[in-house]
């Protein structure tokens, strides 16, 4: 169906040219019909355009500019070699030892979000992987069906109906949004598994970063071998997450 | 943000569930007729399972090279992916004032490129599985399918929606897939749009054009495929 009227397209073109040499009018005929989108269709899913909202874009891209150089010369290739060094049974223990180490602020904020349920799941998911799972190594929980839903106060802080606030992109964070960054800062002073130990502290952080970088190295090898304007599909991509985050945790 | 671009990550090995695999192009009407599914919600599931169990059958297959899967899933793609509707949602307010030469220009492009993009994705699959939640009749002939992808080791499921249209006498085609929230047609609408308010729509499709080039065919010739073999025989 389709594959025909490319080569039907292709055929007309040389047809043209033909005509061109004649000086006489190619007659375009609409191959490919017009089709009137209709955007209402789709308003009530894809809303209004908050994938485009940036009035701080040029201030933001000039951060995106510098966080892309310092990702792509440092930060990228630990990642990648991270990668290759570490096996991915290795990777998979690391990242869920992190995550479980989230659960703390999790739990918190379903507790401030009113979510009964999702406070439940937290508690026996950081005991379970905590204790059967050896130290948060292994994410036994999921197992026993206790899915992983993470909450952050810059959800709750939306869940409490504060609108988001313009898109951000911070120096080295990458994309947030004002409501977002405030509510990390928040998440980190009230942890309440704040530790004194620097070491400990620096060391989690540093591993944090370099895991999730790795996480999302396919993701952005994929943007930067595809999109225009990576900047603008990256904003896209994180705004359109956040929104169905926020959604997903009305209900 | 970091935990937000993990999710959307991993649903993007699964954006070649999108390829559609049926016959060949030029019997795709007459494969379609014989098994098109009706225009309801289950018509809907039975559409994304059959997909599916299509896709699979084709990635798993230890018989074939990698480049003739890639032919395969390329003919589906053609077949099931309705690039026509997306190209011209992409554009936005621009499909307006697009003329019909420079859309008879791009939207075989923005086929390819779509088509360029994702199908060579299929060497990230690595045997997960998957459960169809729900199918919703969101009016107008269109459909969303919700789909978890479930994966072996023990994270939580990646969502990822298919938006299906109906179109009588042909049955189901795909036109968007959103993974984790995260929308195709809207994130390139963004994407494109950007650079066809800066630069203008000639310069983007001159643009598409050079990057479609630059991704490479997605299809080789048999010879081409023999070709390689025998090199990868000889190096052992």
């Amino acid at each position: 169906m389709f594959v025909s009227s490319i080569d039907d397209a292709l055929a007309r073109k040389v047809e043209n040219k033909a005509y061109e040499q004649e000086n006489v009018e190619p007659d375009y005929v609409a191959i490919i019909p017009p089709v009137v989108v209709d955007e209402e269709e789709y308003e009530d899913d894809y809303g209004s355009d908050i994938s485009d909202s940036d009035p701080l874009e040029s201030v933001n891209r000039i951060m995106y500019d510098f966080n892309d150089v310092v990702d792509r010369y440092l930060l990228a290739p630990v990642a990648r070699g991270y990668r290759s060094v570490v096996p991915e049974y290795g990777r998979d223990r690391i990242g869920d030892a992190l995550n479980n180490l989230t659960s703390p602020v999790s739990f918190v904020n379903n507790i401030l979000q009113g979510d009964v349920k999702g406070t439940a799941t937290v508690f026996w998911r950081f005991v379970i992987n905590s204790t059967i799972g050896i130290g948060g190594l292994h994410d036994i929980a999921t197992d026993f069906g206790l899915e992983r839903d993470d909450a952050d106060f810059g959800q709750t802080m939306g869940v409490y109906g504060l609108e988001s606030g313009p898109y951000i992109v911070l120096p080295l964070l990458g994309p947030t949004t004002v409501r977002d960054s405030l509510g990390d800062i928040f998440d980190v002073i009230y942890d309440p598994t704040a530790s004194a130990n620097t070491a400990f502290v620096v060391t989690h952080r540093v591993v944090d970063i370099v895991d999730s970088r790795e996480n999302i190295l396919d993701f952005t090898d994929d943007i930067e071998k595809n999109s225009f304007d990576p900047y603008v599909s990256i904003r896209s991509s994180y705004l359109q997450n956040r929104q169905k985050e926020i959604d997903s945790a009305y209900k | 943000m970091a935990i937000i671009m993990v999710r959307i990550n991993r649903y993007l090995k699964y954006i070649i569930f999108s390829v559609i695999f049926t016959n060949s192009v030029l019997f795709s009407d007459i494969a379609n007729a014989a098994n098109a599914e009706e225009k309801n919600i289950s018509g809907a599931r039975d559409y994304v399972t059959r997909v599916s169990e299509d896709i699979l059958e084709i990635v798993n297959d230890v018989n074939i090279s990698e480049q003739e899967k890639e032919n395969y899933l390329s003919k589906l793609f053609d077949a099931h992916v309705d690039t026509g509707w997306m190209g011209q949602f992409i554009l936005g307010k621009y499909n307006r004032t697009i003329t019909d030469a420079q859309r008879n220009e791009y939207i075989p492009l923005y086929h390819e490129y779509l088509k360029r993009s994702y199908i060579p994705k299929f060497k990230l699959y690595s045997g997960e599985n998957y459960n169809i939640i729900r199918a919703k009749d969101k009016g107008r002939d269109n459909f969303l399918v919700k789909v978890a992808i479930v994966s072996d080791k023990a994270n939580s499921d990646v969502n990822v929606d298919y938006r299906l249209n109906y179109k009588d006498g042909k049955g189901f085609v795909i036109r968007d897939i959103v993974g984790e929230g995260v929308s195709l047609i809207v994130t390139q609408r963004s994407d494109f749009g950007a650079m066809i308010k800066k630069k203008g729509i000639e310069f983007f499709i001159k643009k598409l054009s050079e990057k479609v080039e630059s991704m490479g065919s997605s299809t080789i010739t048999d010879d081409d495929s023999s070709k390689k073999d025998k090199i990868a025989e000889a190096a052992g």
